[in-house]
């Protein structure tokens, strides 16, 4: 039965292993994590956010405020006994994040400033995780307790320096547990530990302030900072597990850090399917058995068919090819067909728009408060012709369309212009959305609002040229000089005279509106090309659209697709990409990737080849992956846009990709296993072999955890013949060391836990770590001496605050 | 009638210079009596539904019922040859053209009109106004 569990991410690293096991259950489930589960990290750094699989991002961030260090100790030296806090100079020195000092770190964790509390924040939120899991899980088993693992690195000051606090805040909060658990990252064995110095001593401090607090004779006694006194007689830890990139066996160590973290967060995804119970009644026995104590490491191998990986990878390819489409400046796609983008066509199309656009606009001045201003003039000019106006023609016209009068034309249209653009706005916003949903390209769109730009520029031109100009003194002159042509020849011969006066009025009519317009046209041109601020209809509230929002746009789409780089630490579909292929091209993991197809790049061909079929060769469409226009969309999306379309384009490929079933998954692991055994054999034995290089034998026994782990008994049994008949009898066929997790169709997994060593005595490379520990490194500054570099690698004090029971 | 029929048709070598001139602006006056009549009749039916301003359109009339003038003129002429017989036309003798006079004048003076309106309502009828 799977076990309730908060999983609690420290620092980055922590925020690696949550994100690597979301990613393992997420391939494995198509959810983000199961409802029994929370998953928590603390971070300093304000911008590094989770970067998940699914749309949902379930990850709970605490953000731990490193600003104003210098009040945060004020405060606690007033409030709190602590004495382990940071020196003055360390607190004026210290950057954005803990700089690698452990007791900035914990200062992080226990201060306060204006922006938060974090020591209540971080106690509160893991109360309510533990609450919703807790809740949950009583109502569906009764009495299984919560597990909650710390998982984090032990280098940076952050992690090495909260760590046991962590350990304490839930036991405080989850009291008596036996469910604890540390998961914690170790540096390597160094070939050369220069530069890498501050990393060491730091992981070196937080094993010997661990050990301090794992004296079974010791007890804990502190006030924190939430005005809480609090006493433990229990170490932070039920078990802490430490692994490296090293194997024990020496193997090549692991290549890189994220091949580390995803052997995190397998372990981490194992556990909350139901590897945690398994381990857990026999880690009772071996506990007590002393068979196991404080300290742990386990090694962890598997076969897979990376499916997921197929699938991400080819929903990448067709994600970058959707944001070629949405930023290529040279093509375009009409019905299905790639066409170059012809601009002097898209201009001609636009000053065509545009003419209609203006007329529209001028349309919506001809009615003011119910009343139709061009009856009103064709009644005047009847008036005129009858002479019943009172004072001359002349005089009279030039009333009605003169700016120093007011309660006439001219007022009324001058109150009335925004009627005016807002049309345009809408126009020229229902013609942008138009031309991105048949295009889907942005750099069209945006010739085509450049267009326009130009036809308003020509426009004010041509009005410019009839005399036209914005200033009201220069309209006063250009009417009077009007006034002779309306009155003169009116071709009352033919009877026309109304008709005549009449239109000619309505001629002075419209020039007054582009004399009013003139202005506003001259805005509408600065914020589409200028300024930053939105400039909406007061009616439909559409905006603007603006060229800068294009480019801003396609710089954006651009950094997700890969082809420019990121100034921030958001993912592109480019380096996913790279990090998929580099990842199932580890030969230092312990997975061993299987392709029934013959290799990783055959299958990605051939999932892409099914994807054309099934889509008939299809153009990629933003509606691939939302029903929202592509404005909009962006628009809406705008925060953080990068990571956002990043998630959706993944996502939605994703998913289509696997409905269409692209990637063949009819192979089974057992006709892999059967016929070749002796690779079976191979990554079996790298199953047994911790990640981390001891030089103490780590013996195997029935009470510590060995497991195979697949989704059905029988392939369990017929990978442990397999394996056997290559004289390897490190796995047997029993119940003890067979756990079936049905969901887990594609992967099979050789789990072995080993514990009873002590880190400060055992590990290969301890002098190393301690030398890093004891003297400063020789390139540091030579105000910091040998005893304040080591004050910095210590956060916890023992002299103070463990006692003896 | 046969008087008009005289006055409209007849060639008579032997008037004189004042009946010339009277015949001739008898037939000017004729003349713009048919053209208001065309004028006045095309400014109410053209360019109804045209997008163009009135005096456009009044412009634009005005040169079609100097066109259709010019084609009524044209069937006047047709019949006024017919009735005379062209062998009666004596083309050699200065004293003919004198008779015919009056119809040269007002076809001449038709037809520097027309072009002397469609120059004038060319250059107007480019701007608004």
């Amino acid at each position: 039965m799977a076990t309730p569990m908060i999983i609690i991410g420290i620092g980055t690293s922590g925020l690696k292993i949550i994100e690597q096991t979301q990613r393992f259950y997420y391939e494995t489930m198509k959810e983000s994590k199961p409802k029994y589960v929370e998953y928590i990290y603390l971070e300093t750094n304000k911008d590094n956010l989770p970067s998940v699989a699914g749309t949902d991002n379930p990850i709970k961030r605490v953000y731990i405020s490193l600003k104003q260090l210098d009040t945060m100790v004020f405060h606690l030296k007033q409030n709190t006994d602590a004495k382990w806090l940071p020196k003055a100079v360390d607190v004026s020195n210290a950057g954005m994040g803990a700089g690698g000092i452990r007791p900035i770190g914990r200062l992080g964790l226990w201060g306060t400033n204006n922006e938060s509390n974090n020591f209540s924040n971080v106690y509160d939120t893991i109360d309510n995780a533990y609450k919703n899991v807790g809740a949950f899980i009583h109502k569906e088993t009764g009495d299984n307790e919560v597990a909650v693992y710390i998982v984090g690195s032990l280098t940076g000051g952050t992690g090495s320096g909260v760590f046991i606090d962590m350990g304490y805040i839930v036991r405080d909060i989850i009291k008596n547990t036996r469910n604890v658990y540390g998961l914690f990252l170790l540096p390597s064995n160094p070939r050369d530990i220069t530069k890498a110095e501050m990393a060491y001593a730091n992981a070196y401090g937080a094993l010997v302030d661990l050990d301090k607090f794992n004296q079974s004779t010791k007890k804990y006694v502190e006030r924190w900072p939430i005005n809480k006194e609090v006493e433990f007689n229990e170490p932070p830890f039920e078990l802490a597990y430490f692994i490296s990139q090293d194997y024990k066996d020496g193997s090549p160590a692991i290549r890189t850090l994220d091949g580390l973290y995803k052997m995190s967060g397998l372990f981490m995804f194992l556990n909350m399917m139901g590897m945690h119970a398994k381990r857990f009644e026999r880690l009772v026995d071996a506990t007590s058995n002393k068979l196991i104590d404080r300290y742990a490491t386990f090694g962890l191998s598997g076969i897979h068919f990376p499916k997921e990986q197929i699938q991400e990878y080819v929903a990448s390819m067709l994600g970058r090819s959707l944001f070629t489409r949405w930023t290529d400046e040279n093509n375009f796609v009409v019905n299905n067909e790639v066409q170059p983008i012809n601009y002097a066509i898209i201009s001609q199309g636009t000053e065509n728009k545009w003419d209609s656009f203006l007329s529209k606009a001028f349309k919506a001045l001809n009615t003011v408060g119910g009343q139709d201003l061009v009856r009103k003039i064709e009644y005047d000019a009847i008036q005129i012709n009858k002479k019943e106006v009172g004072e001359s023609d002349q005089e009279y016209i030039r009333k009605m369309f003169s700016s120093n009068t007011t309660d006439q034309l001219y007022s009324t249209v001058q109150g009335n212009l925004q009627l005016a653009v807002n049309s345009l706005i809408d126009s020229l916003y229902d013609f942008n959305i138009e031309t991105l949903n048949r295009h889907q390209n942005l750099p069209f769109a945006k010739a085509t609002l450049e267009g326009f730009i130009n036809a308003i520029e020509e426009c004010l031109n041509y009005w410019e040229s009839m005399g036209i100009y914005k200033e009201p003194s220069q309209w006063n002159d250009f009417l009077g000089r009007q006034l002779k042509w309306i009155t003169d020849n009116r071709y009352k011969s033919i009877l026309e005279q109304d008709g005549v006066v009449a239109d000619r009025m309505l001629t002075i009519f419209e020039q007054l509106k582009m004399h009013l317009m003139a202005s506003k046209l001259r805005e509408i041109i600065e914020y589409i090309s200028k300024y930053d601020i939105a400039y909406a209809s007061t009616e439909s509230r559409k905006e603007l659209p603006k060229l800068k929002k294009f480019d801003e746009f396609i710089r954006i789409i651009k950094q997700a697709d890969g082809s420019i780089d990121s100034n921030n630490n958001s993912l592109s579909l480019q380096s996913r990409m790279s990090e998929i292929k580099m990842d199932v091209e580890d030969v230092t993991i312990p997975i061993l990737r299987i392709f029934p197809a013959g290799s990783f790049n055959q299958e990605v061909e051939n999932a892409r080849g099914v994807y054309g079929q099934k889509t008939s060769n299809a153009q990629m469409q933003h509606s691939d992956i939302t029903n929202e226009n592509l404005w909009e969309f962006l628009n809406t999306n705008s925060t953080d846009l990068q990571s956002k379309l990043y998630g959706l384009v993944s996502l939605g490929y994703k998913n289509k990709v696997d409905s269409f079933q692209c990637v063949d998954d009819r192979y089974d692991l057992m006709t892999y296993i059967d016929k070749n055994s002796d690779e079976v054999n191979k990554i079996a034995k790298r199953g047994v072999s911790g990640f981390i290089s001891v030089d103490k034998p780590l013996q195997p026994s029935m009470y510590i955890p060995r497991l195979i782990i697949a989704n059905d008994r029988t392939k369990i049994s017929n990978t442990v013949k397999a394996i056997q008949t290559k004289n390897n009898t490190d796995f047997t066929d029993n119940e003890t060391n067979a756990l079936v997790i049905p969901e887990i169709k594609n992967l099979l997994v050789f789990y072995d836990e080993k514990g009873n060593f002590e880190p400060l005595k055992d590990l290969t490379y301890i002098k190393q770590m301690k030398d890093s520990y004891t003297k400063k490194p020789r390139n540091l500054a030579s105000n910091i001496d040998d005893a304040t570099w080591q004050e910095q690698r210590n956060a916890y004090l023992s002299e103070d605050i463990v006692e003896d029971k | 009638m046969e008087t008009l029929t005289n006055f409209l048709f007849e060639i008579d070598s032997s008037s004189n210079g004042l009946w010339l001139f009277q015949k001739t602006l008898i037939l000017l006056i004729l003349c713009g009596l048919i053209i208001y009549l065309l004028f006045f009749a095309t400014s109410k039916i053209m360019y109804k539904k045209s997008d163009l301003k009135r005096d456009q359109t009044l412009r634009l009339s005005f040169l079609w019922s100097l066109v259709l003038f010019l084609f009524i003129f044209s069937i006047y002429c047709f019949f006024w040859i017919r009735f005379n017989g062209v062998e009666s036309f004596n083309w050699f003798n200065w004293q003919f053209y004198i008779a015919i006079s009056p119809q040269i004048i007002v076809y001449s003076c038709i037809i520097l009109f027309f072009i002397y309106t469609l120059k004038k309502s060319k250059s107007r009828l480019k701007p608004l106004n």
